[in-house]
Formats: C-alpha cells, structure tokens, sequence
C-alpha cells in the first residue's frame, strides 16, 4: 500500500498590513457603554435646554420692560409735551427787544415815576406808555442792560430776604441771568397768590406770546388781583427810592396782576404783538406732526406647531386615581406617545384675527416707529381618537393601558374626533416701518417684535361638551406659555390722499413665535413655535405737516 | 424605523427618538472614542459631548451622506476637543520621518479587538490622535495638521512614530505566539 500523498493544503488566512489590520479590528468594531450613561445624556439635554429657556425668559422680560417703557415714555410725551409757542414766544421777545427796551427807558426816565406812584396809592394804571412799558420789559428782561442797573440798585438787606432759590427760580426764567433781578422779584412776590406758582412761562407766553392770551387777560380783571396789585405796589415802593425800580417790580409781576391792566394796549406792546403774529406762518410751517394714532386689523392662519410628545408628560399629566406602577407606566407611556404623536400629526392652522392701537412716531422722512396694544385671538383644530385635550389623557384612556400590562394592546377607536383649540392674548407691539411720506400710492416694510399675554385659553373636544377645558391668566396646571414673545414682518402698499391728514395700509404679514406655546419645557423643541400668516389693513391718522396760515 | 423617521422625531423633539438614535450608534461612537481616549471614562465623556453636540446640530444635518458618517465626524471632532484640553499645544519638532513604510504583513484574524484597542490606548495622546486619524479614519495628513494644529510634516513624523511603537508591540505579541505569523 503505497501512502498516499497528503494533498490537503489549508486555505491562507487573509493577511494585511499595519494599517489594514487596525482598521479592520478598530475600525467596524462595537462597544456597548454603562447603561446610565443615556440618563447622563438625557438629563444634561435638560439642563441645556432649561437654560436655554432661562436665558430666553430674561431676554423676554427685557424686552417686555423696553417695551412697557417705550411705551410710556412716547404716552407721557405725547401727553405732557409743551406747546409750540412758548420757545418762539422767547424768541420773539429776543427779537422785539429794540421796541421794548426803549419802552422800559422811558418808564424808568420818566412816566415810570408816576405811574409807580399811582400804583403805590392803588389808583389804575393809566393808560400811558410809561406804565405798560414795563410788561413789555419783562420779555427782555434777560437783554435789558437798565433792568440789571435797576436790579444792582436795590438796597442789599431786602435782597438778602429772598428765602428760596426754588422759588425765585419758579418766578421766572428772564432772572437767571440776573441774581440781583431774580432776588428783587421774589421778594416782591412774598404776599404770595395762587397764581405765583403758575410758571412763568406761562405768563411770558401770555403776554408776549399770542395775541389770544394777551387780550384776555386785559379784560379779566378781579377784585382779588386787584389788592395784591395795590399791596405789592405799596410795598414796593416803601422798599425802594429808585425811580425806575415800581415798574421793574411790576415786571416781575404773576400773570395776576395783568388782570388790571387797562384794555387799550400800549404802543409798545401792540408792536409786539403784530410781530408775533407775523412769526406765526412760518413756526407753523416748519413743524411738521410727526405723532399718528393708527389702528390695524389683520386676519390670517395661525399654527400653534407645538407638541405634546415627551415621556415626562405622562406623569405630569396622569389623572388622579390612575395608577401608574412601573408596569403599567411604559404602556401608559406608549400610549400617551401615541395620543401625542397623533395631536401633533393632525394639527391644522386656524384663524387668527389681531386689532392693534398703536401709536406712531416719524423719526425721519421715512422711518416710523411704532409702539401700543393688541388684543388676539388665534384658533387651530387637531383630531385624537384619544380623547387627547391640551397634552392630557383622560382617565379612563390610563385605565385602558395601566391594567393590561401584558395584554395586546386595546383596538383603538376608529372615530377620529375634532379637538378645537382657541386663544385670546393681549400683548404691546413695537415696530420699524420704512416708507414713502408722499401723497398718492406708495410701498411700506415693517419689522417688529411683541409681548403678549395669553389671558383665555380654550379647548374643545367636538361631541364631548364635558370635556372643554378653558384657562384663564390664573389658572394653575395649563399646559399654555403664558407669556410669549414674536417677531413679525410685513410690507404692503399705502395710500394717502393728496392734502389728506389719514392713509390707509393693506400687506402681508408675517409672524414667529420665539417662544413656545408649551408651558412645559421638556415638551418644547426648537421646531416648536408658533407662526401665522395673513394679511392686514391699517389707517393712520395724522402725519400732514402744519398748513401754512397767511 | 428608518433612519429619516428617527432624525424627523429628534427634531420633532421627542425624546423618545433621541433615545432610539442613542441606542442605534451608541455601541459604535464608544468604540471610536475609546480610541481616542486613554481610559473607558475619557470615552464616556468624548461620548457624551458627542452625542449632546449630534442633538444640538441635528437640524443642521442634510442628509446628503449616511447618519453615522456625520456622527463619528462629530466623536472624532470631540475627541480632538478633548485632546487639545487634556493636552495643551506643545512645541513637537517634526523630526525625521521615512518617506514610505514598510509593507509588513499580519494575519488579521490572530489579534483580538482588547489587545489592539489596549496597544493604541498605550500610546502617547499625540501619537494615538494622529494615527487613528490617519490610519482608521482616513484622513490625509495635511487635513490632520489643520485638525490638530500641527504641520504636515510633524503629523507625518508622528504617525511613523507611532506606527513603529505598534508594529514593536506587534511583533512582541506574536513572539509568545506558538506560532507565529509575523512576516517581513
């Protein structure tokens, strides 16, 4: 027997180099890590996502305050703003003081003697130059070389009674440039009325300024300006040998005692007044209104985009009375997924109408601003045959789950039913539109941000009345952001009559939310927010520049 | 549940999916980032920033190349983070580095994953950085040099470095084979 040859040959391992065996043994290879090292995960995705929303929440709030204080702040201007004519009133006293200057040289030359006498026997001021000089004067107090003479020469010990620098500053603005004035005329205005701390910008604006005030308070005259008329006067003068220092006194007079003052004005003041009215068309012609009043409507779709789907939910929702042991909870959990997932799958845009009051301010020639109140309300369906409502189950859907740990799922219910889901906010919007300021057709954008509070919410089950659900700002446990913020956008086309003081807007607009509609912050992701869609029409009142009047 | 459906559900939010996606690539990023780290905990570590990187950015994902290419980029970019915090830049002379490698060969099937991975944790960080990088990854060394901050040639120098420790390691470990299958 002749051995046969052994012909077997093993088949060669497959070899490679360095780099092929490392790639080949490290390269494709699994590892599985600790168990707790998903919860390690998941817990720090909440943290980041909790500060997250901190951070957001400050963010909010500051923009809530910028919001409240711009608000405010253009409300308080718009109402406590001065009238136009005290600055030019001051100005046009600057300009007339040739006129008035020379009248106050005559009553302290001259007729001032007289009439401060007269005054100081509380006869009636006649009705000469020399008297009335001296109201013309305290519009140019400040300019007046011979009111500072006359103020340096009053005796230093009634000077040094002035008591308040508050109120000597409350008696006029003419005096700051003059101490000595300013002491004088305080002293003076001890007896003390009720119209003293009127300020005296009023005063000036009445004399000097339109010719309505001066001619009233020249035929207004009282009993009781009348005496402190005569008591300032006699006191005056017993202070004072200083020919021209009565009518200097009397300069500084509260617009009280304008009230005697004869109703024939003198020449000098009648110079002033024409000037004045001859000022006025082109004061008025160079402030343009810049404050509108608007007020908008719009009308479109709005999606509330959010999602209840989160394991927490289930314990935060389950009903009481549902037990929930470790058994059942995955089921419950599986379930409220389900419902979640569901709510979320069908969820369609609803109506959404917004009206809105703002107030708007012309920054330039074509930016406004624009800030006020909104009140809204937005409307979106769903559907469940979960009895799903506002990320909760109901009872007896836990009930389905919780005890059939090991049974095949319950047959859901083919009937899928309609949820309906309103919500009514009020907020303050702000805004930047850019446009034309011309009459006719033309283009406007805008950008802006809002606050809103979401005071009503209200969820309706369609043929479960028992189960609608409403909550309201104090409610506990709603599953709604109660405070939201967005931004919106917009352009569109406006339209101004010619020589008309309103226009009218229509645009597209747009808005995102930048908060959630979840309360519930493990439910919230950053696809989450709410957006709407739609159009809106707007009229604006105001915003035609002075007519010019000749 | 396909790929698409999970990243839709993360982005969706739920946890649910960020779970499923977890558990789908976790076994796999663990082994890249033990690779990468010197010991198990540095690699839960490079895993778990990874991973919170990979559903912070997941939006950002556009589904032009297979999910788990984007996130063994994202671990191996975490690593390197890791890396250049452990280990601050130092000054490393590029040294002398030969142009081509020797082209050994090793029968594939007689090491075991623990005895490779344990020789390439051995290795000095930079050395383990730049081989992983170059070796397993695929990366170029000029794409490597701008990872780590170093230059072309230092990345090359330190790969033969590194590839010189292991093929020692190698060879050592075949020598108490009975039979050896080293070959040069």
């Amino acid at each position: 027997m002749v051995p046969t040859a052994n012909n077997y040959t093993p088949t060669p391992e497959p070899t490679g180099d360095l780099e092929q065996l490392f790639r080949q043994k490290l390269g494709e290879a699994e590892v599985a890590p600790r168990m707790h090292l998903w919860e390690q995960i998941d817990h720090e995705l909440l943290v980041q996502q909790n500060e997250t929303f901190r951070r957001r929440l400050v963010w909010h709030r500051w923009v809530a305050a910028a919001c409240i204080l711009l608000f405010l702040g253009a409300g308080g201007w718009f109402t406590l703003r001065p009238t136009g004519s005290a600055p030019v009133s001051a100005d046009l006293a600057t300009r007339t003081l040739p006129a008035t200057h020379q009248a106050a040289t005559g009553a302290s030359s001259g007729a001032g003697q007289t009439a401060g006498s007269r005054l100081a026997s509380g006869a009636p001021v006649p009705d000469q130059p020399g008297g009335n000089s001296d109201l013309a004067a305290t519009g140019s107090a400040d300019a007046n070389p011979m009111l500072a003479t006359v103020g340096a020469e009053y005796p230093v010990d009634v000077l040094a009674r002035a008591e308040s620098a508050a109120q000597a500053r409350a008696l006029g603005r003419q005096g700051e440039a003059n101490p000595e004035l300013a002491a004088s005329r305080f002293r003076v205005a001890l007896p003390a009325e009720p119209a003293l701390a009127e300020p005296i910008g009023t005063f000036f604006d009445r004399v000097v300024g339109t010719g309505r005030t001066a001619s009233s308070t020249s035929t207004a005259g009282t009993t009781t300006s009348a005496a402190w008329y005569a008591a300032l006067n006699s006191r005056a003068a017993s202070n004072s040998s200083s020919v021209g220092l009565p009518g200097v006194l009397r300069s500084a007079q509260p617009d009280t005692a304008k009230a005697s003052l004869p109703t024939t004005l003198p020449a000098a003041f009648a110079q002033v007044v024409p000037a004045h009215e001859e000022n006025k068309p082109e004061m008025r012609a160079t402030r343009p209104k810049r404050w509108r009043l608007m007020g908008s409507y719009g009308a479109g779709a709005y999606n509330p985009n959010m999602s209840f789907a989160s394991a927490q939910g289930v314990a935060a929702s389950a009903p009481n009375g549902v037990a929930t042991s470790p058994n059942s909870y995955l089921r419950a959990n599986a379930t409220y997924e389900q419902a979640a997932a569901e709510y979320r799958q069908n969820l369609r845009p609803g109506f959404a109408q917004r009206v809105a009051l703002t107030i708007s301010y012309a920054a330039t020639k074509h930016w406004t601003m624009n800030a006020g109140v909104q009140a809204a309300e937005q409307q979106a369906t769903s559907q469940t045959s979960f009895n799903f409502l506002d990320g909760k189950l109901p009872a007896q859907e836990y009930a389905l789950t919780a005890d059939k740990y090991n049974a095949l799922p319950p047959p859901r219910p083919t009937q899928l039913r309609t949820t309906q889901y309103r919500y009514r906010t009020a907020g303050i919007p702000v805004s930047v539109r850019y446009g034309s300021a011309k009459n006719g057709w033309s283009l406007y954008a805008k950008v802006g941000a809002a606050v809103n509070v979401l005071f009503n919410s209200r969820s309706e089950l369609v043929g479960v009345p028992e189960a609608t659900t409403t909550y309201s700002l104090g409610s506990v446990g709603s599953p709604y952001r109660k405070v939201q913020s967005s931004v919106n956008g917009g352009a569109g086309l406006r339209y101004k009559p010619a020589a008309a003081q309103w226009s009218v807007a229509l645009g597209p607009t747009a808005e995102a939310g930048l908060t959630t509609l979840n309360a519930n912050t493990s439910q919230s992701s950053a696809q989450a927010r709410p957006y709407a869609v739609g159009m809106e029409a707007s009229v604006e009142f105001g915003g035609k520049a002075a007519s010019v009047i000749h | 549940m396909t790929e698409a459906e999970i990243i839709d559900g993360c982005l969706a939010g739920s946890r649910a999916m960020q779970k499923q996606l977890y558990d789908r690539f976790a076994g796999k990023m663990m082994a890249v980032c033990l690779r990468y780290a010197q010991t198990t905990f540095e690699a839960e570590d490079v895993l778990q920033e990874g991973f919170i990187t990979v559903f912070n950015n997941l939006r950002n994902f556009r589904r032009e190349c297979p999910l788990e290419f984007w996130i063994r980029r994202i671990m191996v970019n975490a690593a390197l983070r890791q890396h250049r915090r452990n280990a601050p830049l130092v000054a490393v002379s590029e040294g002398e580095y030969p142009e081509e490698l020797a082209g050994e060969e090793f029968t594939l099937s007689n090491y075991a994953f623990e005895e490779m991975l344990a020789m390439v944790q051995e290795l000095a960080p930079r050395y383990r950085m730049v081989f992983n990088l170059f070796a397993i990854e695929g990366y170029g060394h000029k794409e490597i040099g701008e990872l780590m901050g170093i230059s072309e040639g230092t990345s090359k120098s330190q790969y033969a470095r590194a590839r010189a420790i292991l093929k020692t390691k190698l060879e050592r470990l075949d020598a108490h084979r009975p039979n050896g299958t080293y070959r040069k």
